[in-house]
C-alpha cells in the first residue's frame, strides 16, 4: 500500500497517498483549479500551462504546473493569488488569440476573468495539447495521428498529411479534444474524420440492422481481446 | 531497391529507434531528401509507428520531404550576415535562378536554395554554404560565381 500523507492547500490540510499528482488531488477534494490539457486516462503532458499553482520552497512561492506534479509530505500549496490570476490570464488571452472562435476556450477564459485579447487573433480551434495524440497512443494503442513540425507551424495531423492508416476510427480523440476541433460524421454507413482524411465502411448488424462501429474499429478489438470470428455481427441489444 | 538502402541504413544502427535522427540523416544522404516510401519503410523497420517519424521528420528543418536539387546551397540570414547584405545576395540569386525568395527547386533542378538563420559563422559573413563549404564575404557576384561552376 501507498503512504498517506498530508498536504497543505490554500491553508487546509489535505491527505493523500504518495505520489499522485496534484492536480488529481485537488479534483477530488473539490478545489478548483483550471486544467485543459489534463486527462486523468493519459500521461500528463504539461503543455497548456493553465493549472498552475504556487508551491512553497524555502521561503519562496514557485509557480507550478500541477497536472505533471507528485506531491510529497509536507509540500504547502497556494492555488490562487494575484500572480497566478495574472499569469492565467496571460496564457488564455494568447490561447483566445489562436482560437479566437473556440466556444471552450472563450468561455473559460471568461471564466477566468478575460474578455478580449490584445494579441492578433486567428481562428485555429486547436489549442495543441496533444490530447488526440496522447489518447490514441495511449489509451487506444493505435498511433495513428501526431504531432508536424514546430513552432508557430506545429500541429496535429495524420503522417504526411494524408489518410492515416492506421485510424481504427474509434473516435478517442473527437471525444478527448477539449476544443472540439476534431470533427466526426457518420452518414450512409461510413464514418469520416476529415482531419486525419479518413472514411471507414461501417459494419451494421446483422439482425436489426443500424451501424454498430467501423469495421476496422471492430476488428481490431476483436484481435487484442482473441474474440470469435463473429462475435461483432450482431450488436449489443441484439445478443442473446 | 530503395528499401533496400533503407535496410542496410537500418542494419548500422542496428535496429535502435533511439538512433531515429541518425537514421534519417543517413536516409537523407541517400536520397538527398526523405521520400515518403522511405519513411514508411523506416517506421515498418524499426516497429515505430508512422506519426513518430514524421513527427520527427518535420521538427527540424535539417530534413526536407521534397525532392530537392543535386546541389544544395544554404544562404545565411542570420542578423549578421542580414546586415551585410544577404538580402541582396538571396534576390539576386532568386532573379537569376527563377525561383522564390525564400528559396526552393530550379526547374533543372540542378540546385536546392534554402534559407538559414545563423551558421555560427557571422564574422565572416555574409556566408554562403554550398553543398557543405563555407564561403564567407560574399557578394552577389561572387555567389552568382559558385552556381556556373
Ligand atoms: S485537436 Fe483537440 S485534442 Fe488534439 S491537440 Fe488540438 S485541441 Fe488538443
Ligand atoms: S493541465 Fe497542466 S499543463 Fe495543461
Ligand atoms: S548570421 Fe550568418 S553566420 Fe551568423
Amino acid at each position: 500500500m501507498t503512504k498517506e500523507i498530508t498536504i497543505t492547500v490554500d491553508g487546509r490540510k489535505v491527505k493523500a497517498a504518495e505520489g499522485l499528482y496534484l492536480l488529481d488531488v485537488l479534483k477530488r477534494n473539490n478545489i478548483y483549479v483550471p486544467s485543459l490539457c489534463h486527462h486523468d486516462q493519459v500521461h500528463p503532458y504539461g503543455v497548456c500551462r493553465i493549472c498552475i499553482v504556487e508551491m512553497e520552497l524555502n521561503g519562496r512561492r514557485k509557480v507550478m504546473s500541477s497536472c505533471n506534479l507528485k506531491i510529497a509530505d509536507g509540500q504547502v500549496f497556494h492555488t490562487t493569488s494575484e500572480k497566478l490570476t495574472k499569469e492565467r490570464k496571460i496564457l488564455m488571452e494568447l490561447m483566445l488569440a489562436r482560437s479566437s472562435g473556440a466556444k471552450e476556450v472563450i468561455e473559460l477564459a471568461q471564466r477566468l476573468g478575460v474578455e478580449e485579447t490584445r494579441f492578433p487573433k486567428e481562428d485555429d480551434g486547436c489549442i495543441m495539447c496533444g490530447l488526440c495524440v496522447k489518447a490514441c497512443e495511449q489509451v487506444v494503442g493505435v498511433s495513428a495521428i501526431g504531432f508536424e513540425s514546430r513552432g508557430p507551424n506545429r500541429k496535429v495531423s495524420a503522417p504526411f498529411d494524408v489518410e492515416a492508416e492506421r485510424c481504427i476510427g474509434c473516435g478517442s480523440c473527437v471525444f478527448i479534444c477539449p476544443t472540439n476541433f476534431i470533427k466526426m460524421e457518420d452518414k450512409n454507413h461510413v464514418r469520416k474524420i476529415p482531419l486525419w482524411h479518413v472514411e471507414l465502411k461501417m459494419k451494421q448488424c446483422k439482425s436489426c440492422g443500424p451501424d454498430i462501429a467501423p469495421e476496422k474499429q471492430l476488428e481490431y478489438i476483436r484481435n487484442k481481446v482473441k474474440l470469435p470470428e463473429n462475435f461483432f455481427d450482431t450488436c449489443l441489444n441484439c445478443r442473446p | 531497391m530503395d528499401n533496400a538502402k533503407v535496410d542496410k541504413i537500418v542494419e548500422k544502427h542496428k535496429k535502435d529507434s533511439c538512433q531515429l535522427i541518425g537514421i534519417l540523416q543517413d536516409v537523407q544522404k541517400v536520397f538527398n531528401y526523405l521520400p515518403k516510401s522511405a519513411l514508411d519503410h523506416l517506421a515498418k523497420k524499426l516497429d515505430i509507428p508512422e506519426s513518430q517519424v514524421y513527427n520527427v521528420a518535420t521538427f527540424f528543418k535539417a530534413f526536407s520531404l521534397n525532392p530537392r536539387g543535386k546541389h544544395i546551397v544554404h544562404v545565411c540570414m542570420g542578423t549578421a550576415c542580414h546586415v551585410r547584405g544577404a538580402k541582396r545576395i538571396m534576390e539576386d540569386v532568386a532573379r537569376e535562378l527563377s525561383i522564390p525568395e525564400a528559396g526552393g527547386n530550379t526547374k533543372d533542378m540542378e540546385h536546392t536554395v534554402e534559407q538559414v538563420n545563423c551558421v555560427g559563422a557571422c564574422a565572416l559573413g555574409p556566408v554562403i554554404i554550398y553543398d557543405g563549404e563555407y564561403h564567407g564575404s560574399m557578394t552577389p557576384e561572387k555567389t552568382l560565381k559558385l552556381f556556373k561552376k
